[in-house]
C-alpha cells in the first residue's frame, strides 16, 4: 500500500522546514528550531539528522555548501511546496476552530 | 587482571537492547567505571563514583564492520556534539555517547522515526546470519536425513546435526522474540504510548540463557571425542577438537580484528579469507579422516561397523557358491521410529516410494526389493539388506541371524 510521503508534516519537520528557509548548517539547526518555536519544539540531534537525510532524498530540502565536514542546507521549491500546503491547512484548522469555540463561549 | 584501573566485561547483545546498555552503563558509573571504548570487550577505566547519564544510539548508515567512525559517523556525531552530548566510542551500528548534565535533550526525539532505525539496523546486522546461514543450516540438517544410514550410526555426523539444530533452534528464538518486539512496539505506537525497551534484568537472563547451548555443546563435544578416544579412532577425536578449538580462536580474532581499526572493507574482506581458509583445511581434514580408515581396514576380520547410541551398522563379507563376494548390512536400533526412517531413506528417491514387496520364505519375515535389486528383510529392531543375483545358503542365512540379538 504506497502512501504519498509528508502528506502532512509533523511538528518537528515543519519546524525543521521553517529553519531551512534561509540556509542553515546542518547542526545549527538544533538552536533555530529552539529559536523559532521559542523554546517550545525540541528537535534532538539523532532525529535532526534522519530527518535531513530523508528530506534530502525526497528533494525537499537540497544541499548548498559542504566545508569541512560542515554541510548547509536550503529548502527546495517542492519543499517550499509542501510547507505552505501545510501552513494552510494549519491555517483553515485554526479559523475552524475558533469559528466554533468562540461562537460557543 | 593486569591493570586495577581497568575493567573489562563481556557483553552480548541485539541492537534494540541498546536501552539495557545504557541503564547498564549508568550502574557502572554510579560503582566508579566509566566506559573506555569497545574492542569485543566493553573496557571500563576508574573513577569517582558518579551520576553518570549515557546515550546509547543505533545508526543504521553505519555498518556492522566498522570499527571507526566512517564519514557519516563522524557527521551524525557532530550533530550530537553540537546538542552538549560527549562521544565515547562506536562499534558496528552502536554510537554511545556520555553527559554530566541531567538536563539533555534525548538523541532521538521522535518515537516512530527510533523504531524504524533500530527495525533496519536489526535486520541489517542480522542479515547474513538470517537469510544466509539460516537457510544453508536448515538445507545441512536436510542433507543429513538423505543420508540416514551414515548420519544415524556416526557419532560425528550425529554431534553436527544436535550443533545444527541448536543453532537453528537459537536463530528462530532470536528472530521471533525481535518480531514480537517490533509488532508489540508499533502497536504501542499506535496507542500513543512510549516504545518500551528490554530492561536490563531481563536482557541478563536472556545472556545467561544463551550459555545453555554453548555449555551443553561444550560437553557433547568432550562426550564425543572422549568416545572416539575410547574406540580408538583418533581421527574423529582430533576432528572434534578442532571444531572446539575453532571458537575460541574465532573469537580470539575478532578481537585482534577489532583492535586493529581497520577501514569497514578490511573487517568485511579479511573474514571472508579466514572462512576460506578454515574451509580449506577442513576439508583436508576430512579428507584425512575418509582416506586414511581405508588402509586401516583389517583383512582377516570380515566386517565393517560404525555405531552410535542410537544406532548401528555393520557390514559382513560372505563368499557365494559362484565365486563372488557378497556384502551383508546389518542395521539394529532400539528405536522403531529410526528403523522405519532408515527403510524410507533407503528406499525412497525423491520422496516417492521405491521398492516392491516380495516372498523371501527363508527369512522368515518381511522383505523387499528395490529398483537397484537390493534386498531388505524388515525385523522388529533390526534391517538386513544385501545386493545380490544369487542367493545365500541356509548356513550362511543362519549365521546372519545370530548377529541380530548381539
Amino acid at each position: 500500500m504506497p502512501r504519498e510521503p509528508f502528506q502532512t508534516l509533523s511538528e518537528p519537520m515543519y519546524y525543521v522546514l521553517l529553519a531551512l528557509m534561509n540556509e542553515c548548517c546542518g547542526v545549527d539547526i538544533m538552536s533555530k528550531v529552539a529559536d523559532i518555536s521559542g523554546g517550545r519544539v525540541m528537535v534532538g540531534p539523532g532525529t535532526v539528522y534522519a530527518m535531513l537525510d530523508k528530506f534530502q532524498k525526497n528533494n525537499i530540502i537540497t544541499k548548498t555548501a559542504c566545508q569541512d565536514r560542515k554541510k548547509a542546507y536550503l529548502i527546495t521549491e517542492y519543499g517550499k511546496e509542501l510547507l505552505t500546503a501545510e501552513y494552510s491547512r494549519i491555517q483553515i484548522l485554526s479559523s475552524d476552530g475558533k469559528r466554533i469555540l468562540e461562537n460557543a463561549s | 587482571m593486569k591493570n586495577p584501573n581497568e575493567l573489562r566485561k563481556y557483553i552480548l547483545f541485539q541492537l534494540y537492547e541498546c536501552d539495557a546498555i545504557k541503564e547498564y552503563l549508568e550502574e557502572m558509573a554510579l560503582k566508579g567505571w566509566k566506559l573506555k571504548y569497545i574492542r569485543t570487550f566493553f573496557y571500563f577505566e576508574k573513577i569517582e563514583p558518579q551520576t553518570l547519564y549515557y546515550s546509547v544510539e543505533v545508526f543504521s548508515k553505519a555498518s556492522a564492520y566498522d570499527t571507526i567512525p566512517t564519514k557519516d559517523t563522524n557527521e551524525y556525531i557532530d550533530y550530537c556534539r553540537q546538542a552538549g552530548w560527549e562521544f565515547v566510542c562506536n562499534l558496528g551500528q552502536i554510537i554511545i555517547f556520555i553527559s554530566d548534565s541531567d538536563n539533555m535533550l534525548p538523541i532521538e526525539t521522535d518515537e516512530p522515526l527510533k523504531l524504524r532505525t533500530i527495525n533496519r539496523g536489526v535486520i541489517k546486522q542480522n542479515a547474513i546470519s538470517w537469510f544466509i546461514a539460516f537457510p544453508l543450516l536448515a538445507f545441512n540438517l536436510f542433507l543429513q536425513f538423505i543420508d540416514f544410514d551414515y548420519f544415524i550410526t556416526n557419532n560425528l555426523s550425529l554431534m553436527y546435526v544436535f550443533f545444527y539444530l541448536i543453532f537453528i533452534l537459537a536463530l528462530v528464538i532470536q528472530i521471533i522474540s525481535f518480531f514480537i518486539w517490533i509488532v508489540k512496539q508499533r502497536s504501542r505506537l499506535k496507542q500513543g504510548k512510549a516504545i518500551q525497551y528490554i530492561s536490563k534484568n531481563s536482557r541478563r537472563k536472556q545472556t545467561s540463557l544463551q550459555l545453555i547451548p554453548l555449555g551443553i555443546m561444550a560437553l557433547v563435544s568432550l562426550i564425543v571425542a572422549a568416545h572416539s578416544l575410547i574406540d580408538k579412532d583418533y581421527f574423529t577425536a582430533l576432528l572434534v577438537c578442532f571444531i572446539m578449538m575453532l571458537i575460541p580462536i574465532l573469537f580470539l580474532f575478532s578481537h585482534f580484528l577489532q583492535k586493529q581499526g581497520l577501514s569497514r572493507t578490511a573487517n568485511k574482506i579479511i573474514p571472508v579469507f579466514l572462512g576460506i581458509g578454515i574451509s580449506f583445511s577442513f576439508m583436508i581434514f576430512v579428507a584425512m579422516l575418509i582416506f586414511l580408515p581405508e588402509v586401516k581396514t583389517p583383512t582377516d576380520a570380515s566386517s565393517l561397523s560404525s555405531k552410535t547410541f542410537l544406532a548401528s551398522s555393520t557390514t559382513y563379507y560372505y563368499n557365494l557358491e559362484d565365486g563372488s563376494e557378497i556384502a551383508v548390512t546389518v542395521f539394529k536400533s532400539n528405536y522403531s521410529l529410526i528403523i522405519n526412517q532408515y527403510l524410507y531413506s533407503e528406499t525412497h528417491h525423491y520422496f516417492k516410494k521405491d521398492y516392491e514387496e516380495i516372498e523371501l520364505p527363508e527369512w522368515n519375515a518381511k522383505s523387499i526389493q528395490d529398483s537397484r535389486g537390493k534386498f531388505y528383510i524388515e525385523y522388529d529392531k533390526c534391517v538386513i539388506s544385501f545386493l545380490s543375483e544369487s542367493e545365500l545358503n541356509q548356513a550362511q542365512i543362519d549365521h546372519i541371524k545370530t548377529f541380530m540379538n548381539k
